[in-house]
């Protein structure tokens, strides 16, 4: 079945009454299936909130949010921990490794959740190791890693247990520019080998290029919305123009 | 610019961690206090002869412990800080003049520890002198000047000590190290090491307690407590590192603990020294109540401790009370097993250099014949020392000199005072055998010529006996004792006496708790204040788990495992050695010492988990929220 995630009117506050702060406001989206999804905006804007909700680590404070015609206002708290257990994965902008573990423990350690017996999570990993290959340091920690390696090896954990959905809170933002290229020409693979929407935050214009869409928020509000229609370098070019009329700078 | 260099060199304030010393303070003046009061020590004394002794080796073991205490307490404090002093020092700031004003910091919350300390603990003190002047009846009311002195002159010491190393630490630091402090890496160079010595020091400990032969005497009770304790320490330091290959020995458990695994790899090296500390409190503290408390529980058994049932007390004996005797006997006959009339007098010898303080008895060899049917065959100056502890029971170490065997008191000239006036006599030999009551296990009983002492009676002015019984059921107790009134109100009954004797060893009991208490309160929160200071670190960690798809249960269960390792490890590897410290090192263990043992370390145990109860809800609202 095709993977598809509604959003309808979603808003989200924190605080209490006198001092809310509002961090998304009636937003509205249509995710398609297996596509790179990109939600662009300054600090602050309520991209990362917005992903956090999508993951089930936050519940919105009005609005609906459907994935795969599910509606995740009916999720109770067991179907919230198998929404973040089975259908999603995450990426982090700081990795976000366990620093006592190898790089191959973090990766296999969704599984350890799921009950699988020791063949079967050996299977997995070989599996996630063929779309992204980090064998030949797994057994090395994070310290002992360089920023791409940890990194590719935070995909793999979010990518191990053939999750439908995959979320990136500014993946590429503590690598370099050739480190960060490499990552989203994983995440391109990813998306052509395992059909995986991936929804992908970040502020970096030449990073959203590389997605099949590209949400504007600010001020926690979809302002603009475009569609890549064409190779990566016009479309960067229309990104910035977007971002920067959304951000008042034209 | 001075202004803002002390708001960035300013400290957290810790406040919890310095009400411990602040407690610590007037803990340790108030055993300092009552110590060097003499008129205590002697009520000390009478109460408990160990007591003067117990306390002051606690005051001893507050020192040593002060120090280290106030010792992580600054290191703690300055690694929060340290990142802020290297940022400070990268900016042109003069590193020695930052060393010290933090070093100023630290000495002035020190004085106020040490001032609000010495106040309770004055406050302390003198409700307790209160409490006993009306308890005992007694006018105790001397200013314990020695124990400012001394808390002041120790708590100096540990602050200037601490600032001199820290002092140097700081100085000697690069910029670059200062700026990256928190992450060097704090753990031990060869952990499989410290695991292999660690084993073995255990094995050998057990075994040199196993097989530690027929003398039991200083050597062979250290020893083994040192191989333990060192072993204790070892394995504590390396505790991530092999309890960890517990885990990955089976792989779906390795599977299952992977965070905890890993929390193993990396946090624990922070609070390795705290837990050591803490194993060796528990070893040391369990094993002193465990000991004191067997001391203090009365197993019923009395029959070679005090072969008597009732001591009645006269000076000499006229015609009317002798026929107040013969009247009892002849009447009471049935009632009485055996009967003993005595002379004793009362004594005092020097002990280590003080005064006459030490008690003792002074009985002539005839009272020695009518107790044992033993002829000593005494001359004038002679003195045969009576030692009344069974040697069956208890294993006494005894030396050889000049062909004498002794245990208390080596052959050769000794003095002892009755009634103001100084004798000296020659010891000759020492026995030990239980041959009357006697009140105090330390006290000995000097045996001398007849008429040796009847010189020393007539030089006193009086003389003194001692009337034995010994009922033949304990049904007759009542009737005996009601009759024994009527000779004599000074009576002392065998049962009474030894549950008195227990119970002011539950009062040297009650004193090693509470300075064992203090000391796992003030290791403990320690190990809080650590935690606390990487509160933020620990919240992402536990996020980051929430985000690949840990439940709520599942997360507080990965907090429950790792505060039940820092509770229980301490615990567990402090109070196996004591246990078995306890078990091996007696030569006859009766089920009574057992449940002793077993209740104490419930006792730890119910303490540790009211801590870990507390630290597990209070991380988990703080981690999870």
């Amino acid at each position: 079945m095709q993977y598809h995630i509604m959003i309808k009117n979603l808003s989200k506050s924190y605080g209490s009454k006198g001092t809310a702060k509002t961090a998304l406001s009636d937003v509205t989206l249509n995710i398609p299936q297996g596509e790179i999804f990109c939600i662009m905006g300054s600090s602050g804007s309520g991209k990362s909130t917005l992903l956090k909700i999508l993951g089930g680590m936050e519940k919105p404070t009005s609005g609906t949010v459907y994935i795969n015609g599910a509606n995740m206002a009916d999720y109770g708290q067991q179907d919230y921990d198998r929404h973040r257990q089975m259908t999603v994965g995450y990426v982090f902008q700081d990795f976000n490794l366990l620093e006592g573990l190898t790089l191959k423990e973090n990766i296999i350690l969704p599984l350890t959740l799921q009950k699988l017996s020791e063949t079967e999570i050996q299977q997995k990993y070989a599996d996630t190791l063929r779309c992204v290959d980090v064998g030949y340091c797994e057994n090395n920690y994070p310290e002992q890693s360089s920023g791409g390696e940890q990194q590719r090896a935070a995909i793999c954990r979010a990518i191990i247990k053939s999750p439908k959905l995959i979320l990136a809170d500014e993946p590429t933002g503590s690598l370099d520019h050739v480190n960060a290229k490499a990552i989203l020409s994983t995440f391109m693979d990813i998306k052509e080998r395992m059909q995986t929407t991936i929804v992908l935050v970040t502020h970096d214009a030449a990073v959203a290029s590389y997605c099949d869409t590209v949400v504007f928020i600010e001020n926690g509000r979809v302002c603009d919305i475009l569609r890549k229609e064409e190779t990566a370098q016009p479309f960067y070019e229309r990104i910035v123009t977007v971002s920067s009329k959304v951000r008042g700078v034209i | 610019m001075k202004k803002i260099l002390q708001r960035a060199v300013r400290t957290k304030a810790h406040s919890s961690m310095y009400i411990m010393l602040t407690i610590g303070v007037a803990m340790f003046f108030v055993y300092t206090g009552l110590v060097s009061n003499s008129q205590m020590v002697s009520v000390m004394d009478s109460i408990e002869y160990t007591l003067p002794v117990w306390m002051t080796a606690l005051i001893c073991i507050l020192a040593v412990f002060s120090f280290v205490y106030y010792r992580y307490l600054c290191i703690y404090t300055l690694d929060e800080k340290m990142k802020d002093y290297g940022i400070l020092v990268s900016m042109g700031y003069n590193q020695k003049r930052i060393s010290e004003a933090f070093l100023w910091i630290m000495a002035k919350s020190m004085l106020q520890a040490l001032l609000w300390g010495l106040l309770a603990g004055t406050l302390i003190y003198f409700i307790i002198l209160n409490i006993l002047n009306y308890v005992l009846d007694m006018d105790f009311h001397a200013v314990p000047l020695q124990g400012y002195i001394l808390v002041g002159a120790v708590y100096a010491a540990v602050y200037l000590i601490n600032a001199v190393s820290l002092g140097n630490r700081m100085n000697g630091l690069e910029i670059s190290d200062m700026l990256n402090y928190k992450k060097l890496d704090k753990s031990i160079d060869y952990p499989n090491l410290y695991q292999n010595i660690g084993f073995a020091l255990l094995a050998f400990g057990l075994l040199l307690l196993t097989f530690k032969g027929e003398s039991y005497n200083f050597a062979s009770a250290l020893f083994p407590m040192l191989s333990l304790t060192a072993g204790a320490y070892c394995l504590t330091m390396s505790f991530s590192h092999w309890f960890t290959k517990i885990f990955i020995r089976s792989t779906p458990k390795y599977h299952r603990n992977l965070f905890y695994i890993s929390q193993l790899r990396t946090n624990y090296k922070k609070y390795a020294k705290l837990l050591t500390g803490c194993t060796i409190i528990v070893i040391f503290g369990l094993f002193m109540m465990i000991i004191d408390v067997s001391l203090a529980t009365d197993d019923g058994d009395h029959s070679f401790e005090m072969p008597y049932d009732f001591t009645v007390y006269m000076d000499a004996v006229d015609g009317d009370d002798l026929k107040g005797i013969e009247e009892f006997e002849s009447q009471e006959g049935a009632l009485l097993k055996d009967t003993c009339l005595v002379r004793i007098l009362d004594g005092a010898i020097q002990w280590e250099g003080q005064e006459f303080s030490r008690l003792v008895h002074v009985m002539p060899e005839s009272s020695y014949f009518d107790l044992t049917r033993k002829h000593l065959g005494l001359q004038n100056g002679e003195i045969v020392v009576l030692s009344q502890i069974d040697r069956n029971y208890y294993d006494i170490g005894t030396q050889e000199e000049n062909g004498m065997e002794w245990g208390f008191q080596p052959p050769g000239p000794v003095s002892f005072l009755v009634d103001g006036k100084v004798y000296t006599r020659t010891i000759v030999k020492e026995i030990w055998e239980i041959v009357y009551n006697i009140e105090d296990q330390a006290q000995r009983t000097y045996i001398i010529a007849d008429e040796d002492y009847e010189g020393i009676v007539r030089e006193a002015g009086y003389d003194q006996m001692k009337y034995f019984i010994a009922v033949s059921s304990p049904d007759s107790l009542p009737t005996v004792y009601e009759r024994l009134r009527e000779i004599s109100p000074i009576i002392t009954a065998k049962a009474a006496n030894l549950e008195t004797q227990a119970q002011n060893k539950l009062v040297v009991s009650v004193l090693i708790l509470l300075a064992v208490m203090l000391l796992l309160f003030s290791l403990v929160s320690l190990i809080l204040l650590r935690i606390n200071q990487d509160i933020s670190e620990e919240k992402r960690k536990y996020s980051n788990l929430f985000s690949i798809g840990y439940t709520y249960a599942q997360l507080q269960g990965e907090i429950r495992k790792e505060m039940a390792t820092l509770f229980f490890i301490p615990l567990v590897l402090g109070s196996f050695i004591s246990i078995m410290y306890a078990l091996l090192a007696s030569s006859r263990t009766s089920l009574r010492q057992v449940i002793v043992i077993f209740g104490v370390t419930l006792l730890f145990a119910a303490v540790q988990y009211g801590f870990y109860r507390v630290a597990t809800r209070t991380l988990g609202r703080q981690y999870l929220n």
